[in-house]
């Protein structure tokens, strides 16, 4: 087992979330962990991986037993967990806090071999190589799959998915009921549809839509909402911002009467920068709020100091 | 003739404002450019013309800059509609999964960028052509999509279904693929596996023209001078790590190095002594840009390149000439010191 230096200690004071919820589900830290799956995604660059590994980490300090899946790049969570490499084999950085990378050909021989009971694997691998890398929706299903079985596994309370952004997850989402309508009755059918179920499946599997507060990532967040609401593919746990500058309380003729110079040039840029990430923030409408962590250099220590910053309520 | 800048990095950090600001500088200055972009955001697009669409038009009120948006759909069809006889390609556009391959394959939206880019570049219309790469492996997956493409039609799995192409004939199953193919179909309950096969062997048609292509885009890359765009984050520097090992295999050595979001340096402990406000505020930032220098020096460090700084903005520029000036102030960002001209 690898020796770990994630802080994991209970929080005192955690800072106090912003309101709001979204339809249906209650938007509480419990509520939101109350959950065998959660998919955390976002446009490229918003913190998905952070977000995810600093989610993991709050559920495992609250007694849950979790575990962090990589659904596509491991680097992202490698970092932020400090696990070193990460591979199709759990590691256990911290215990109650294990993290694995679903490696697509790994995933498919486990499908093929124990949800299909194909006989003969050696001839059927290839074939089914094939198959999954033309008819799209197989390699998908076989990852939504692989998140799907670790989440009725009695060994883990939940499993968080850090998983692709926003322009690729909904290929993910939708794969199961594309494959279910693509081939006749079979196993694989049924494996696709059991899935389409325990996707949505509210009280199963939830996705978290993390956004930064600018033009882009807030509008895809907002596409990717709306998208699964109208597809009633997986329900949305939480809405959450990250990088968000706190108020600066300072007025704009303050600011004027001070002279030129670093303190007045970085209170400008706060300000401005502050301006425009309201009224990205006020189209969002996040459950939640994530600080930008000023000087913060390493990704572990990113994670470990957002995961203080869980408070839905 | 036409030169080539692909501008490339992990997501979010300002591609496509960086290869818009380029072309618009290249513009100002008197040559022909086109910008192939990846779904901008409002305002940017509302700065090049909101007809952005997959044919180049001109960018209004600003001369000599054209912009064209990459559509990876469209691009497929023609693909197939160039390296298939007629009879082939109607069936394979037909093909249920073709609309499926040609929206999901991985590789398809970077292929189609490169495609585009190779097009718009042979066509001499233009001076230069400045590429925005898609978000999904920030660049790489561009560079290596010819090669994966090749991959896609006349890859090993193909081979095994097909054996070797034969000219002007319809492969046929081999005699090892065909038992499994049907032990296949048992467990998916039909013969699914048997049209992805003949689906297959319809591509496989087009391999003598698409491998002959493919290999002209990646000459296009190898003459191409890349941009690399970065921030202090820990995401786009490892991404940036990866670049720099992995980009001599399909391209030039990075030929600028950009550092967007930049504070200044000199932020880092420059606060008084007051306490007040003001200097709470600089001390953050002053941590923020004192990281960032850290993460600049890495970078000169370990590649031997000094980053071009863009300073960070509130706004990204909202007009033709805004775009220009931001690449403008920035040194070292024209043909000339990208190498192409």
């Amino acid at each position: 087992m690898k020796r770990c230096d994630i802080e994991l200690g209970h929080v005192s004071s955690a800072p106090a979330g912003t309101q709001g919820r979204r339809g249906g589900g209650v938007a509480t830290l419990e509520g939101v962990l109350d959950r065998r799956l959660l998919i955390v995604t976002g446009k490229g660059g918003t913190g998905r991986s952070a977000l995810a590994a600093s989610l993991a980490i709050r559920a495992a300090r609250e007694g849950r037993r979790v575990l962090a899946v990589a659904m596509a790049d491991p680097h992202g969570l490698a970092g932020h967990l400090r696990t070193g490499g990460l591979g199709a084999l759990p590691v256990e950085p911290h215990p109650g806090l294990s993290v694995v990378a679903i490696e697509p050909a790994a995933a498919l021989d486990e499908y093929l071999r124990l949800r299909l009971k194909v006989p003969r694997l050696g001839v059927m691998t290839r074939a089914f190589r094939v198959l999954a890398d033309t008819v799209p929706g197989i390699r998908d299903t076989v990852v939504i799959g692989k998140l799907l079985w670790e989440a009725t596994r009695p060994e883990w309370d939940l499993v968080v998915a850090d998983a692709p952004p926003t322009g690729q997850i909904m290929s993910f989402l939708r794969a199961p009921s594309t494959i279910e309508g693509l081939v006749p009755a079979s196993r694989v059918q049924d494996q696709a549809a059991w899935m389409r179920r325990m996707l949505s499946d509210s009280e199963v599997a939830a996705v978290v839509v993390a956004a930064t507060p600018e033009d882009l990532p807030v509008t895809e967040a907002l596409e990717t909402i709306a998208a699964l609401t109208e597809e009633r593919l997986v329900a949305v746990a939480a809405v959450v911002a990250n990088r968000v500058l706190p108020d600066l309380l300072l007025d704009r003729a303050r600011l004027d009467r001070e002279p030129p110079g670093p303190r007045h040039d970085a209170a400008l840029l706060h300000l401005e920068v502050a301006t425009r990430q309201r009224d990205r923030l006020g189209e969002l409408g996040a459950d939640q709020s994530f600080p930008l962590l000023f000087g913060i250099r390493t990704p572990g220590e990113v994670a470990s100091r957002l995961a203080d910053y869980w408070s839905l309520s | 003739m036409t030169g080539v800048v692909l501008v490339v990095g992990s997501g979010g950090v300002g591609k496509t404002t960086l290869s818009a600001a380029i072309a618009a500088d290249i513009a100002r200055n008197g040559r022909r450019v086109l910008v192939l972009t990846v779904d901008p955001a409002r305002s940017l697009a509302r700065a090049l013309g909101i007809h952005l669409g997959n044919t180049p038009s001109a960018v209004p009120g600003f001369p000599r800059l054209d912009a064209a948006m990459i559509d990876a759909s469209e691009s497929w069809e023609g693909l197939v509609r160039t390296h298939a006889d007629p009879a082939t390609a109607q069936r394979l556009v037909a093909n249920r999964f073709f609309r499926a391959v040609a929206d999901r394959f991985p590789s398809g939206q970077a292929y189609a960028a490169a495609e585009e880019m190779t097009r718009h570049a042979d066509s001499d219309q233009w001076d230069a052509v400045v590429v925005d790469t898609p978000p999904s492996g920030g660049g790489i997956d561009v560079l290596a999509s010819p090669r994966r493409i090749r991959g896609l039609v006349g890859g090993r799995a193909l081979r095994w279904l097909t054996g070797p192409a034969i000219p002007g004939r319809r492969a046929l199953y081999t005699v090892t693929a065909r038992p499994a193919l049907r032990l296949a179909d048992t467990v998916l309950g039909g013969p699914l596996l048997e049209d992805v096969a003949e689906f297959l062997m319809d591509l496989r048609v087009t391999y003598d023209g698409i491998s002959k292509r493919s290999r002209h885009v990646e000459s296009r890359f190898k003459t191409a001078a890349t941009v690399l765009v970065t921030t202090a984050d820990p995401g786009p520097m490892r991404e940036t790590a990866r670049f720099f090992s992995e980009l001599p295999e399909w391209a030039s050595r990075p030929r600028a190095v950009v550092f967007n979001r930049a504070l200044p340096a000199e932020w880092w402990r420059a606060g008084g002594n007051g306490g007040d406000l003001l200097d709470a505020n600089l001390e953050r930032w002053g941590a923020e840009a004192h990281r960032q220098t850290e993460a600049r020096a890495e970078l000169a460090a370990r590649y031997g390149m000094i980053p071009l700084v863009v300073p960070w903005m509130a706004e990204a520029p909202t007009t033709p000439a805004g775009l220009a000036d931001l690449a403008g102030a920035t040194e070292r960002l024209d043909l000339k010191s990208l190498g192409l001209d």
